[in-house]
């Protein structure tokens, strides 16, 4: 099921939103859920963080250095900067900044970086009418997500039944790419290959294995 | 069969040589001149007289003069010159200007017939009279042209010492080709006035200008004005190093020279790194001298000097700019007013980067620098002498002398931008902690007690004059006494303008910096109020949950209100008041309204306070602190540890002053050392965003400053040790 997913330091503020979000997600009758995050240490962790949660729309706060963490740390970065990190892999995610300070010029400079730039006011106001958005726009990068892993799936099922060629190999590194998903098949043409590489693998580990005993042994 | 022939000269080739590549009759003189430094002359007389056909222009000298043979056989013989033989001069051994042996024939640009009067030593003087234009003739060779010789002429030249000089030349001029105009004049003044440099002390070759067009010379310019510059920068190159040395002195630091070396390549790459590749490991200008003397047109330039500022602006009107002197002699135009005076592009330059003292990329404007490149025909061949005296020609020598001169330029503003810190930091140093600063109340205080004491010698001039005599006298001071008490009056109400608008501007500035707080809060409590709502129309109805977000709703309603309270009760009229109070309650409850927000950004608030009272106006401490504070939140954001603010207030005296200290430190990133003189500044603010814009408002440090120093209090910045942050300190008298 997709997800919305707010990202922002101070606790009860996030919380209220959510609360905010679920109640009108339900009167809109949407099966849609929403999660809520203190910012997550590093930047890197977002990625694993979007795709296990499935999160199809994102909210952020921009200052999300105010508030510490129940561990008393701070994060290094604000809305607009993870912002910025996300777009280098996800070009079409749905990004809005709920903000108390919308003018702020850091942020009005990354403009074109999000999908949205909101007053917290005005989110309280038009709430409604905002969630219809983000959630049109969360459906359509979800659609587009599915499908293309399906077709991982269907690309991988063809290469371990032997029945792919170059192009699907091609097509499968090209999606996970996209995708951020590990390259598991870049290198394999057909079933044969793989099983002959990967016993290969384990008789070298083997040899690996007799060679660090006979040392030990001789010590 | 082959036959010797020989080339014949034409006589118009003296017009080529003469008349037709000097430049203008002031170069021809100055080459006059020169031609009598060169004869180890001391005193030069040259006279421009205009008066419709009878005038003339005399150039006389007591220098070594000719002899009837050197007048016959080098001084006619054209392109003749012992200088290349005989480099330097007999008795003085200045090195010789002119090699070419055309410089006699610059008489010509200047009129039309020259008498040359010549004695030496011990025998009597002779004289050649050419008419020039007996050469403008067709077909006639120079050989052809007639010139008379009188071996039993009258010479006049100047003194020697006091005495009848044994030698000397006189020339005299007539047929003058043209106007001479004061300008002109003006002009041929500024030149030799420095054909040599005015400001050697071995300066043996005086110039005296007579002429009936202009008669009112500025007075010699007297060479201690060269002792009185801010700066003074001298570089000595060797011609072969890359590594030169030079030295820096300034006003400020009497008796310490700076001596640095400092290489080629890295001069250059602060000037224009884009030459690089361009440029040897060494300039190719051969060994230089250089000297610059640097002088910011301000009295404080002569301040404890005896020259007056317009002195020391007319000195720079009429010697800025940097001259060459080759063996001693000025090569024109470079420097020269009427010539090349900014030939280095210094104006240029500065209007490219017009920075201002305070940064590092400041450059001197060209009318503030004197200077001087001293340079040898013999041991500078690569710097050669055009032929038409205009100047040097364009080489790879004159490249890199340009190059060296604006790079040490480049030494001597960097040396001036450092200094201006330290002076700069001199005179905003916090009243240099122990000293106390002297408030508007203070110094009216200071006019009523002068006036006082003169009241009262009024009364003791009253009783032993008659009464008709004193009363104007008593009419004045009275009113001088009522002058005064409106003064005092309305310093009192400026002052009083002066607490409330700081007042009003420190809420401004708090509203800027804790507004967003305020919005959060707002806006969180418009959400649980709306969840609230919304949880009641739901069933089943959880309870928990609407009693969460009520309590929360609650919770940042308070917030709102205590900075609505916070902003109310800023400039009450009662605060305004002067009277007893006790100053840890106003610190304390000052504090109290700005906790919520420190809070809510997880600042934690220290205070460790004294009982204290003083006579205060509240407002004022108020204000002190919300800047504080203020300040102090906005460094705590920037870093990631545990954040703290922590506030004391002890007793503590001063200079036999009982008072007591504020202390306010944060454990924010601290005060950058380059900041800490300038942090005080109206609009200097350390923040800034992202995109390294400033974004703080840079006042309200200056509001801390102008309020303690209107009490006649002390403020000191510094390092607080335990929270690693900037740590303020306020020190106020008790009253």
């Amino acid at each position: 099921m997709q997800k919305i997913g707010i990202v922002d330091d101070r606790k009860e503020s996030r919380e209220s939103i959510r609360i905010s979000i679920e109640l009108t997600l339900e009167s809109l009758d949407r099966d849609w859920e929403v999660i809520d995050i203190y910012p997550l240490a590093d930047l890197h962790d977002y990625s694993n963080w979007l795709r296990e949660n499935e999160i199809a729309v994102l909210i952020l706060d921009e200052r999300l250095q105010e508030e510490p963490s129940e561990s008393g740390n701070t994060v290094g970065y604000k809305g607009h900067e993870l912002t910025v990190f996300l777009r280098q892999t996800l070009k079409e995610f749905p990004i809005y900044v709920i903000t108390a300070f919308k003018n702020d010029s850091d942020l009005q400079e990354k403009f074109k970086e999000v999908d949205g730039i909101i007053g917290r006011h005005e989110f309280t106001e038009r709430e409604e009418d905002y969630l219809t958005q983000m959630l049109r726009a969360g459906n359509r990068f979800w659609n587009e997500n599915i499908s293309q892993l399906e077709q991982i799936a269907s690309l991988a099922k063809k290469i371990a039944i032997g029945e792919s060629n170059d192009d699907d190999i091609a097509k499968l590194n090209s999606l996970q790419t996209k995708l951020e998903i590990p390259h598991l098949y870049s290198n394999i043409s057909n079933k044969k290959e793989f099983l002959d590489e990967f016993e290969s693998s384990i008789d070298k580990m083997e040899a690996l294995k007799q060679k660090i005993k006979d040392y030990l042994s001789n010590k | 069969m082959s036959i010797s022939k020989k080339f014949k000269v034409d006589a118009r080739v003296i017009l080529n040589l003469g008349r037709h590549s000097i430049k203008d009759h002031t170069t021809a003189l100055v080459e006059l001149v020169k031609n009598s430094y060169d004869a180890d002359a001391l005193n030069v007389e040259v006279c421009v007289h205009i008066d419709g056909s009878e005038s003339f222009i005399r150039v006389a000298d007591n220098g070594c003069g000719m002899s009837d043979d050197q007048l016959n056989n080098n001084w006619l013989r054209i392109g003749y010159s012992d200088k290349t033989s005989e480099k330097f001069s007999p008795e003085k051994k200045r090195r010789k200007t002119g090699e070419k042996g055309i410089g006699r024939i610059s008489a010509d640009r200047l009129g039309s017939a020259v008498k040359v009067i010549s004695k030496v030593k011990g025998a009597k003087a002779s004289s050649l009279t050419v008419n020039w234009d007996d050469f403008d003739v067709e077909g006639k060779d120079i050989e052809d042209i007639q010139i008379l010789m009188d071996y039993d002429a009258t010479i006049s030249i100047p003194l020697k010492e006091g005495a009848q000089s044994s030698s000397g030349t006189e020339l005299i001029i007539t047929g003058l080709r043209q106007e001479w105009t004061k300008a002109n004049v003006e002009s041929l003044y500024e030149e030799l006035s420095v054909l040599t440099p005015p400001f050697e002390s071995s300066n043996d070759f005086s110039i005296k200008i007579d002429t009936n067009i202009k008669n009112d010379f500025a007075p010699k310019v007297d060479s201690g004005l060269y002792l009185s510059s801010e700066i003074e920068v001298e570089l000595n190159y060797d011609g072969h190093s890359p590594d030169f040395i030079y030295s820096i002195k300034d006003k400020y630091h009497k008796g310490h020279e700076k001596t640095e070396t400092i290489n080629w390549r890295n001069l250059v790459s602060k000037v224009d790194g884009d030459v690089l590749d361009e440029i040897a490991d060494y300039p190719k200008c051969g060994p230089i001298n250089l000297k610059l003397w640097f002088y910011p047109r301000t009295s404080a330039t002569v301040s404890g000097t005896e020259f007056t500022l317009s002195s020391l602006r007319e000195f720079l009107d009429n010697n800025a700019g940097i001259k060459i002197y080759r063996d001693g002699v000025a090569v024109k135009p470079y420097g020269f007013k009427q010539g090349q005076a900014d030939w280095l592009g210094l104006a240029e330059r500065k209007a490219a980067d017009p920075a201002g003292i305070s940064r590092e990329s400041y450059k001197i404007t060209p009318n503030q620098l004197v200077g001087a490149i001293f340079i040898s025909r013999d041991k500078n061949q690569k710097l050669i002498d055009s032929s038409a005296r205009e100047g040097l020609i364009d080489s790879e020598g004159l490249f890199d002398l340009k190059l060296l001169t604006i790079g040490v330029i480049n030494l001597l503003e960097t040396h001036r931008f450092n200094l201006n810190k330290e002076i700069n930091a001199q005179q905003n140093k916090p009243n240099n902690k122990d000293k106390i600063s002297t408030s508007s109340r203070q110094t009216v205080k200071q006019i009523r007690d002068d006036f006082n004491t003169v009241k009262k010698k009024l009364e003791e001039v009253e009783a032993a004059v008659p009464r008709n005599l004193a009363a104007p006298l008593r009419n004045s001071i009275e009113k001088f006494d009522r002058s005064i008490e409106e003064t005092e009056k309305t310093v009192e109400i400026i002052l009083n303008e002066n607490r409330v608008l700081s007042g009003l501007a420190t809420l401004g500035i708090a509203s800027a910096v804790f507004g967003h707080e305020t919005q959060s809060a707002l806006s969180t409590f418009n959400t649980s109020i709306k969840n609230v709502k919304g949880l009641l129309s739901r069933v089943p109805l959880k309870f928990e949950l609407i009693e969460k977000e009520a309590d929360k709703a609650l919770k940042y309603s308070k917030r709102i209100s205590s900075w609505g309270s916070f902003a109310l009760t800023r400039v009450q009229t009662e605060k305004r008041r002067l009277s007893a109070r006790n100053i840890k309650s106003i610190i304390e409850s000052t504090l109290d309204e700005m906790k919520p927000s420190l809070l809510a950004s997880s600042i934690d608030l220290e205070i460790k306070a004294e009982h204290i009272v003083s006579k205060t106006y509240p407002m004022d401490i108020e204000s002190i602190m919300v800047n504080l504070i203020t300040n102090a939140f906005t460094a705590c954001l920037n870093v990631s540890r545990s954040r703290k603010i922590c506030v004391t207030l002890l007793r503590e005296d001063k200079e036999n002053t009982s008072g007591y200290k504020i202390s306010v430190a944060d454990s924010g990133p601290g005060i950058h050392k380059d900041f800490i003189d300038r942090i005080w500044e109206p609009l200097f603010s350390t923040r800034s965003n992202n995109s390294s814009k400033k974004v703080g408002t840079g006042l309200g440090l200056t509001i801390v400053k102008s309020i303690v120093s209107e009490l006649e209090g002390v403020v000191d910045v510094g390092h607080d040790t335990q929270l690693k942050g900037a740590l303020f300190t306020i020190w106020l008298p008790k009253i």
